[in-house]
């Protein structure tokens, strides 16, 4: 700790309030009924949504969709390789992702079927849930499942006392606060929010206040990444 | 007005009395897909570029039989949910299981031409037969939905001219099933304008490029 912030650059040469280079692409994947890439920073993710489809099995609902989603880390995508076994972290972010997808997505006009989201983390850095979220939200648009708004993540932390917008591995590791947070920003709704440390209230709001300002951002990527699909240029609009 | 939109993206603000794909929150309307939205004095709607078929009463769509009951023949209609048509259909009167056997009308894997009668929430959709409901050719073609809804509604009649240029008869429904009869070359020439539509996600763009192909 103390060395993560020199003369105002992070480790990484950005300022406190810059993004990583974030692409995204759609449409990666053939056989998905919609499917995203996204590199964020060292992140790069795959993302692929099937269905809806019909079925009876337990736990789907007679009045809409259920959303399955798996977020899983291929065993080289970390510096000492991981088990491909699905890890309590694994499962916890899959059920935060569905979480923080669910409240944007219109899902009573399927009912009685599923929609799996699939998340593959081919190279993992800091922020690789924020990535993901980003990610399949706009592969759900892309599969055409009604939507009210696209979702966007970041993560905002506290590094060497100054907060920070979108965290590398190192200040996800070494930082003092991780502050994931998911944005409908038509609604004015945060859909998730996750976080580990202490902030005063102040800092929090500020907290906040800056991520909002980073997904904006991250929500013209989106549309770029769509409108390039849909609309064959960056911004016909 | 046409505009392309993608989800959460403002469509029109004001009062309009007909609107779908879109959420009216107060007097403004907000797209839920990907499409292009038409405005018009009294209407609001996006036309959607992907996802599958929601199937919609009264849409005429081409189905595949993959289940026969004495009572009830189940289709798969290319999308989320099936659809079953009551075996009295196929005689046009009541039927006894016991004496009429449902096999001599339809067999699996039959293309069957069907209209969607009546949908109700988490079941299978109930379907029709039309005049001419059986279906055969000698190829067929998934296209997504949303362009066969595109293709279908188009006002320049796409379907018709792509008929005529390539001499193929073609059955399609509203679901992306196409269903071609005709000779090896007048098939090889629709299965490069149906590379087109799939190859083209600008609707705009792809009226143009099929122009050209149809020339």
């Amino acid at each position: 700790m103390g060395n993560l912030i020199v003369d105002g650059k992070r480790t990484d040469g950005r300022g406190p309030l810059d993004l990583r280079p974030l692409r995204i692409e759609v449409g990666t994947i053939k056989n998905a009924a919609g499917s995203s890439y996204i590199e964020h920073g060292k992140n790069k993710i795959y993302v692929a949504v099937y269905g809806p489809k019909d079925s009876h099995r337990f736990g789907t609902s007679l009045e809409r969709a259920v959303i399955r989603c798996r977020y899983h880390m291929s065993p080289f995508s970390t510096e000492e390789r991981k088990s491909p076994q699905p890890s309590r972290r694994e499962i916890e972010i899959s059920k935060v992702i569905r979480n923080a997808l669910e409240p944007s997505l219109i899902l009573d006009e399927f009912p009685k079927t599923l929609l799996d989201v699939f998340i593959e983390v081919l190279q993992s850095d800091g922020g690789s849930r924020s990535a993901s979220i980003t990610a399949a939200s706009v592969a759900l648009a892309d599969a055409g499942i009604p939507m009210r708004d696209l979702v966007q993540a970041v993560a905002v932390g506290k590094v060497d006392g100054t907060l920070v917008v979108d965290l590398n591995d190192k200040e996800d590791k070494e930082g003092e606060v991780d502050l994931p947070v998911a944005f409908m920003l038509n609604e004015n709704m945060i859909t998730l929010l996750q976080m580990d440390g202490k902030l005063t209230v102040d800092e929090f709001k500020e907290a906040v206040k800056l991520a909002r300002e980073a997904a904006v951002k991250i929500k013209e990527k989106q549309k770029e990444a769509l409108g390039r699909k849909y609309f064959g240029m960056v911004d016909e609009k | 007005m046409i505009k392309s939109v993608l989800p959460g993206d403002l469509v029109a603000q004001g009062n309009y009395r007909v609107y779908s794909n879109v959420i009216k929150a107060d007097s403004e309307y907000y797209s839920m897909f990907v499409g292009k939205a038409e405005v018009e004095d009294s209407r609001v709607t996006v036309i959607r570029l992907s996802g599958p078929y929601i199937p919609r009463v009264g849409d005429q769509i081409i189905g595949m039989v993959t289940d026969i009951q004495p009572l009830a023949v189940t289709v798969d209609i290319n999308s989320y949910v099936n659809g079953y048509i009551m075996a009295n259909a196929f005689f046009k009167r009541r039927i006894d299981p016991s004496k009429q056997d449902i096999n001599e009308k339809v067999r699996i894997g039959d293309l069957l031409n069907v209209r969607v009668s009546r949908i109700e929430r988490g079941r299978d959709v109930l379907l029709s037969l039309g005049p001419k409901w059986k279906v055969s050719g000698d190829a067929i073609f998934y296209i997504s939905p949303a362009k066969a809804s595109y293709l279908l509604r188009s006002k320049s009649n796409i379907i018709n001219r792509i008929r005529a240029m390539t001499g193929t008869g073609i059955t399609m429904g509203a679901n992306g099933i196409m269903v071609a009869r005709g000779g090896k070359d007048s098939i090889k020439k629709l299965n490069d304008i149906i590379k087109i539509i799939e190859s083209h996600n600008e609707l705009y763009e792809l009226e143009g490029a099929l122009k050209e192909a149809l020339k």
